[in-house]
């Protein structure tokens, strides 16, 4: 793993150490409700915004008894950025297959998760955390394999049709 | 370590336990397996049912070009514990999948022979009984071909082609060129024959003599050259403009750029040069990613036409203006958003055979690339199905298993990098799951007297009691 790249990681993982203590919290506005905090308006949130450089970013937005992380994801060139919007839609579209996936991202990010309390009760809180550090290097790793398979794909298909002049 | 050429994949297999330096090797010629067969042969030699994939295929095929060194050994997740192999063995099935999806790709657009009109003459010539029939048949392209048979008659089958011309420089009055009647004529020429004048609305009507077609394996192939004609007589007018390269009548200068559609909306440009014709394509598609994706391959297609193992094909260039060769063109021509690919065809691309094989070729390029992009969207969209799939089952596997797979490194895929298990059950339901299977037994235990009416009795009275936990909380909604 590259240094900035684990640096990055690992001061994500500290944030959502401190940051993922979450309880439960009764909406203020509508009786027997409960919603999450972080996405009312209304309600003022902490906000924490950690960049690698231009392109890679991690926002988190912390409330008492939820934890949003919007990730923005580095796009090289025209290539990966229709291979991530592509793949992010994909995942977000499916987002009830994660749990903790919200299934529009926060404007000017690729992908956001939503984590309440109840995701902390029912999971363990590092592993949850480890999970999206881990959902991080995966995206990256899968985009660039992507990339790598599309442009190979493209080459056999050009030696294919070249062969057929001979 | 593994290696590719263009058929025959060689895989080095190792194992963790033996470590006297000896590896396993197996060959594998790309036509004679395909992945599906490779994947089920894993699972049925996962299962222990089959038998080996290695000596089954080399029962099935014998000599036919595969061979298999000694230990051969099965490519199946109980024998590989090595990494490295797993790898390989992604690599493979990619390759494959390349492989199949290269050869389908490379079937569709070059088939010369209408299907339609290849089923309708076969089903024809097969029929034991003369049959009446005057069929219609449309093809993209504008073609129609009309086909008609008497059962008075049942020697002779009249089929009649309307096909737009290739360049638009020639008028539809003037007909079919001299050249493309001769190539015509010399297609069977005992068994097909050109009547004029042709039937109102079509430009060419031929005469198929059924009964001159010989019974078995050789009436398919002749009636695939006549289901051919259509692309015959589109080829011969480009033929003709390629055949002037090689005979070196043209005189020195650039001449007017000709405007050729195959395509409806697609037309291309040939322009005769000095030494060489030089066919550009315009490229234009509906969706950015299709554009994208195009340009990819535009890019890898001039890298690899311009490498030292393929001096021989055609030079191929991208470039995203138009050439200098089309100055002074029409702006509604021009105007693309895939950028313009060019074809410098030198005189030896058109000596003897390889002539119908670099028109055919150009002819389809168009088709060739569009289909590409349409299986490449198709690939992406199967490879995020199944990351996805890898995701969703390492979540769902981890939270349905009991005692939760915190640290267990064994629950942890390795070769495609999973996300390990992060769900565990929370403390307090071990105790309930104990309890659980504690009962369960109880129920199992069978008493060796059986007693009238006792388990009845044992239903009522003898069960279990449920505890409910004291610290259990409802949600409120």
């Amino acid at each position: 793993m590259a240094n900035s790249l684990r640096l990055y990681l690992t001061c994500i993982r500290n944030t959502l150490e401190a940051a993922m203590c979450l309880q439960n919290f009764p909406c203020q506005e509508v009786e027997r409700h409960n919603k999450p905090e972080v996405e009312l308006k209304y309600v003022y949130v902490s906000m924490i915004l950690i960049c690698r450089n231009e392109a890679e970013k991690c926002l988190i937005e912390t409330s008492i008894n939820s934890l949003r992380i919007s990730l923005k994801v580095k796009q090289a060139d025209e290539l990966e950025n229709i291979l991530t919007k592509k793949f992010l839609r994909f995942l977000s579209m499916r987002a009830e297959a994660f749990q903790v996936l919200r299934r529009k991202p926060v404007q000017g990010y690729d992908l956001s998760f939503l984590i309440t309390n109840y995701h902390c009760e029912e999971m363990q809180k590092h592993k949850l955390i480890d999970f999206i550090v881990q959902f991080m290097e995966d995206i990256d790793k899968e985009i660039s394999e992507l990339k790598m398979s599309v442009n190979t794909r493209g080459r056999l298909v050009a030696a294919e049709f070249l062969k057929q002049f001979i | 370590m593994a290696g590719k050429t263009h058929k025959i994949l060689f895989i080095n297999v190792t194992s963790q336990k033996q470590n006297n330096g000896q590896g396993n090797y197996f060959c594998l010629q790309h036509k004679q397996v395909d992945l599906p067969i490779l994947q089920r042969e894993r699972e049925r030699e996962r299962e222990g049912k089959g038998e080996a994939l290695a000596s089954k295929i080399a029962k099935n095929d014998g000599n036919n070009g595969l061979s298999f060194l000694p230990n051969s050994t099965i490519l199946s997740s109980n024998n590989i514990q090595n990494l490295q192999v797993q790898t390989f063995c992604c690599f493979l099935s990619q390759s494959f999948h390349f492989l199949r999806e290269r050869e389908r790709e490379r079937m569709a657009c070059f088939d010369r022979a209408s299907p339609a009109l290849k089923e309708t003459l076969l089903k024809i010539h097969s029929a034991q009984k003369p049959t009446e029939m005057d069929q219609r048949l449309f093809e993209f392209g504008a073609v129609e071909y009309h086909i008609k048979s008497s059962s008075s008659d049942p020697q002779y089958v009249y089929l009649s082609i309307s096909s737009p011309l290739l360049s638009q420089e020639v008028s539809l009055a003037q007909g079919i060129s001299p050249g493309t009647v001769q190539t015509i004529k010399g297609i069977r020429s005992d068994m097909v024959e050109l009547i004029e004048p042709a039937t109102e609305g079509y430009q060419l009507t031929l005469r198929l003599n059924f009964y001159k077609i010989p019974q078995g394996k050789e009436s398919s192939k002749i009636i695939t050259e006549m289901a051919s004609i259509q692309a015959a007589i589109l080829s011969c007018q480009l033929k003709e403009m390629l055949g002037n390269v090689a005979s070196r009548n043209t005189s020195p200068g650039m001449y007017k750029p000709i405007k050729l559609v195959y395509h409806p909306r697609e037309p291309f440009f040939v322009v005769r040069q000095p030494g060489k014709t030089t066919a550009v394509f315009p490229m234009r598609f509906q969706e950015k990613t299709d554009v994208i994706i195009a340009t990819a391959f535009f890019q890898e297609l001039m890298d690899v036409g311009s490498s030292e193992a393929w001096t021989k094909v055609p030079l191929c260039a991208w470039s995203p203006i138009p050439p200098p060769e089309l100055r002074g063109e029409q702006m509604e021509d021009l105007s693309t958003n895939g950028g313009f690919v060019s074809f410098d065809i030198l005189p030896h691309h058109v000596k003897g055979k390889r002539l119908d094989k670099t028109v055919w070729n150009l002819l389809n390029f168009y088709a060739f690339v569009k289909y590409h992009v349409k299986c490449t969207r198709g690939f992406i969209q199967r490879r995020m199905r199944k990351r996805l799939d890898n995701l969703v089952k390492i979540l769902h596997t981890a939270g349905s298993e009991e005692g939760g797979y915190a640290d267990d490194p064994q629950a942890q895929v390795a070769g495609c990098g999973c996300i390990s298990s992060f769900i565990s059950v929370p403390k307090p339901n071990t105790g309930r799951r104990r309890c659980r299977n504690f009962t369960k037994k109880i129920k199992r235990l069978r008493c060796p007297i059986k007693i009238r009416g006792f388990r009845r009795f044992r239903r009522r009275w003898l069960t279990v009691p449920k505890f409910s936990s004291p610290f259990k909380y409802t949600k409120l909604d």
